[in-house]
C-alpha cells in the first residue's frame, strides 16, 4: 500500500490519532516549559547579634516509639512538627501526629493530635492500607501546608507509596489524601524524610529515595492545583545502591547542593550539585564526611553558608553533630557536639530556618523523644569561636 | 473520582477476561456472558471491607489504559466473537510491550542513572514517538495502532491517579505476560530450527524464517492457537 492508496477511513483514523497525541502534546509542552525555572531562594538575614540558644521536647513521653520529625512555619510565625509514632516502627498502629508551637519566644509546643493514621487514610483513598510511615510538612506553591508521607499495604519500606494531604488552616483541617505516583512497579518503594526546594515557579522538588530492589536517590518535582498537588517531573541522583535521602539547599537561583545518606554503613556522605535551577544533578560523590546509613539535613544560612546537622561516626547513631561550610559544601568545620552516648540513638535530624533568622533543629531522640533546638547564627559563630 | 471509575472498570474487564479465558472455547455465548456476570459479582462483594478493585488498587496494581484495551478486545472477540484485534496486531502488541518493559523496568528500579520513567512526564519526544508508530502502524493497517490511541487518549482524559504516560502504556502484568508469550515463542522457534538443522545439515531455509515472522504464526503456535 502506498500514500497515494490511503482510503478515506485511513486518513480519518490518521486524523483521530494525531489529534489525540497533538491534545497530549500541548499538555506535555507545558510541563517541559516548567523544567529549568530555577530556584526560589528567599533572603533570610543573619537574625540577633547576641547568641540565642534554646532546647526542649515537641512531644511527652509517652513510652511510645517516635521518629522521623519534620518542621515548617506557617505565614503566622508559628511552627509546625509532624512526625510518627506507634508501639515499633513499621507496626500497623503506627499514627502520624501534629504540634505546633507560638512564635514567641519560649513558647510551648501544643498537644500532639493524630493526622493520619492506616484506617483514616484507607478511608480517604479509599483502598486498605496496612501502615503509615515518614512525613515531611512545607508549604505548598498555594501557601497551603501540605504533608508528603508515606503508606504501605503490607510488609517494609520497600512497599511504600506516596501520598499527600493539603492544609488551608496550618493543620487544623485536611483535605483528603491523595496517592502521588512515582514508580512504573506498582508505585511501590519511594519514601521521604527531608524538605522539598523551592522553584521560582511555585512548584517545588521534594527529595525522595527509592528502595525497591535499588536504594538511590531522586527529586519529585510536585505543582499544586486548585485541591490537589501533583507530580510533574522526576529526577534521579544516582542509580544503584550506594545513596538516598537528599538533603538539598539552593545556594542561588541556579545552583544547589543535595547532601546523601549512604546507603550502606561505613561509608561517607555523598554530595550532588545542581548549577541549572535543579533541571540536572552532577553524579553523587562521597565525601570526606562519615554516615552510619543514617538520615541527615542540611539549610542554607546567610552569606551562602550551609549548616549540616548529621551522625558524625561511621556506625551506630549515638553522637549527633552541627557542621559548617562557607564555601559551598566543599569543607566543614564541626560547630558542636550536639549528642553523643554510647548505645543511645539520635537520628533523623531535620533543619529548619525560620523568616526571623533562627534555625530550628528536631530529631529523634532514643527513639522515644523528639528533641527540638533553636539558636540563631551568633550561636553558631561563638560555638566556632568567631566573631559575627 | 475518574481513577477510581477507571480502576473499577479496569478490574472488572480484567476478571471478566481471566473468566472467559477459563471457559471452554465450545461454551455458548449466554453461557459465556453468565459466566462473566457471576465473576463480575464475586469481584463486587467486599472482603475484608475491600472489594478486589479497591484490593488491587492499594497494591498499585490498576491495569494500564493498554491492557483494558486488549483486555477488553480479547473478552469482545470471546463472548462476541469479533476480532478487534487481528493476529497481526497481537503479536506486535507482544513485541511492543515487551521492548517497552525491557526498557523501562531495569532501569527504572535502579540499574544505572538514566531514568527512562522520568521521561513520561513532560513526554513530549516519547509522545512523537508513539505518533510516529502509529502512523506507521496506520500505514501498514496494523490495529495495534488503536491501543496506542486508546492509551494516550486515556492519558489525555487523566484517567489514572497517575500523570505519567508510562503507566497509561504499561504495566507489570502486561510486561511479564508480553515478555512470556515472546520468550515462548522464541523457545518453540528455537527447538524448531534446531528439528530442522538436525535433519537438514544445510541449515534453515531462510525463506521459510521470512515467512514465520511475517504472518504471526510463530506466536500464534506459542499461544497455542491457530494464526
Amino acid at each position: 500500500m502506498t500514500a497515494g492508496a490511503w482510503s478515506r477511513a485511513t486518513w480519518i483514523s490518521f486524523g483521530v490519532i494525531t489529534g489525540i497525541y497533538l491534545w497530549a502534546g500541548v499538555r506535555a509542552v507545558g510541563v517541559v516549559s516548567r523544567a529549568t525555572v530555577g530556584f526560589s531562594v528567599e533572603t533570610i538575614g543573619h537574625g540577633d547579634a547576641e547568641p540565642s540558644f534554646s532546647e526542649g521536647f515537641v512531644d511527652h513521653d509517652t513510652g511510645r516509639m517516635v521518629h522521623v520529625a519534620s518542621l515548617s512555619e506557617l505565614s503566622d510565625g508559628r511552627l509546625v512538627a509532624v512526625w510518627y509514632s506507634g508501639s515499633h516502627e513499621g507496626s500497623g498502629d503506627v499514627a502520624l501526629y501534629l504540634a505546633t508551637r507560638g512564635r514567641e519566644k519560649g513558647a510551648a509546643w501544643s498537644q500532639p493530635h493524630e493526622v493520619a493514621s492506616p484506617a483514616s487514610v484507607a478511608r480517604e483513598l479509599h483502598r486498605p492500607v496496612g501502615k503509615v510511615g515518614n512525613a515531611v510538612v512545607f508549604i505548598d506553591g498555594e501557601g497551603r501546608l501540605a504533608m508528603v508521607f508515606v503508606t504501605m499495604p503490607f510488609g517494609g519500606w520497600a512497599l511504600s507509596s506516596l501520598n499527600v494531604k493539603l492544609s488551608a488552616d496550618g493543620g487544623t483541617s485536611w483535605l483528603p489524601a491523595q496517592r502521588l505516583t512515582s514508580s512504573p512497579l506498582f508505585n511501590l518503594g519511594t519514601l521521604v524524610k527531608n524538605k522539598p526546594l523551592r522553584l521560582a515557579d511555585g512548584s517545588l522538588l521534594l527529595p525522595i529515595s527509592h528502595e525497591f530492589l535499588g536504594r538511590f536517590p531522586g527529586f519529585l518535582q510536585l505543582s499544586s492545583r486548585d485541591q490537589t498537588m501533583e507530580v510533574v517531573a522526576m529526577r534521579r541522583l544516582c542509580g544503584g545502591r550506594r545513596f538516598l535521602q537528599p538533603a538539598a539547599v539552593a545556594l542561588d537561583a541556579q545552583t544547589a547542593l543535595a547532601l546523601l545518606r549512604s546507603a550502606r554503613a561505613g561509608e561517607t556522605i555523598g554530595v550532588a550539585r545542581s548549577t541549572d535551577g535543579g533541571a540536572s544533578w552532577s553524579e553523587p560523590a562521597p565525601s570526606h564526611l562519615p554516615n552510619p546509613d543514617a538520615g541527615l539535613d542540611a539549610v542554607a544560612l546567610s552569606q551562602g553558608r550551609v549548616l549540616l546537622a548529621f551522625n558524625d561516626q561511621r556506625s551506630g547513631r549515638s553522637r549527633l553533630d552541627l557542621a559548617l561550610s562557607t564555601d559551598a559544601g566543599a569543607n566543614w568545620s564541626t560547630v558542636t557536639t550536639l549528642e553523643d552516648e554510647p548505645g543511645a540513638e539520635f537520628s533523623y535530624p531535620f533543619l529548619l530556618r525560620g523568616h526571623d533568622g533562627s534555625t530550628h533543629l528536631v530529631y529523634t531522640w532514643k527513639r522515644s523523644r523528639l528533641k527540638d533546638l533553636t539558636f540563631n547564627e551568633a550561636w553558631i559563630e561563638g560555638k566556632l569561636g568567631r566573631v559575627p | 473520582m475518574t481513577a477510581e471509575v477507571f480502576s473499577l472498570a479496569a478490574c472488572l474487564v480484567a476478571v471478566l477476561a481471566a473468566t472467559v479465558a477459563f471457559v471452554p472455547r465450545d461454551a455458548t455465548r449466554r453461557t459465556r456472558l453468565a459466566t462473566g456476570a457471576v465473576a463480575v459479582t464475586l469481584a463486587l462483594i467486599p472482603v475484608g471491607g475491600w472489594t478486589l478493585p479497591r484490593w488491587l488498587a492499594g497494591l498499585g496494581a490498576v491495569p494500564s489504559a493498554s491492557s483494558v484495551a486488549l483486555l477488553a478486545a480479547f473478552v469482545w472477540a470471546r463472548v462476541i466473537g469479533w476480532d478487534v484485534l487481528d493476529a497481526r496486531a497481537w503479536r506486535t502488541a507482544w513485541c511492543f510491550f515487551g521492548a517497552a518493559a525491557v526498557v523501562l523496568y531495569p532501569m527504572a528500579l535502579g540499574l544505572g542513572r538514566l531514568d527512562p520513567y522520568a521521561l513520561g512526564w513532560g513526554a513530549t519526544w516519547m509522545l512523537g514517538v508513539l505518533w510516529a508508530i502509529s502512523v506507521g502502524l496506520v500505514w501498514r493497517q496494523n490495529r495495534f495502532a488503536l491501543v496506542l490511541a486508546v492509551a494516550v487518549l486515556a492519558f489525555d482524559l487523566r484517567l489514572l491517579e497517575s500523570t505519567n504516560l508510562w503507566d497509561y502504556l504499561i504495566d507489570p502484568p502486561l510486561a511479564a505476560v508480553s515478555l512470556s508469550v515472546l520468550a515462548t515463542a522464541g523457545v518453540h522457534r528455537l527447538r524448531r530450527w534446531r528439528t530442522r538443522t538436525a535433519s537438514d545439515p544445510g541449515g534453515e531455509d531462510p525463506g521459510i524464517a521470512a515467512r514465520g515472522s511475517a504472518d504471526g504464526s510463530w506466536i500464534a503456535k506459542a499461544e497455542g492457537r491457530n494464526p
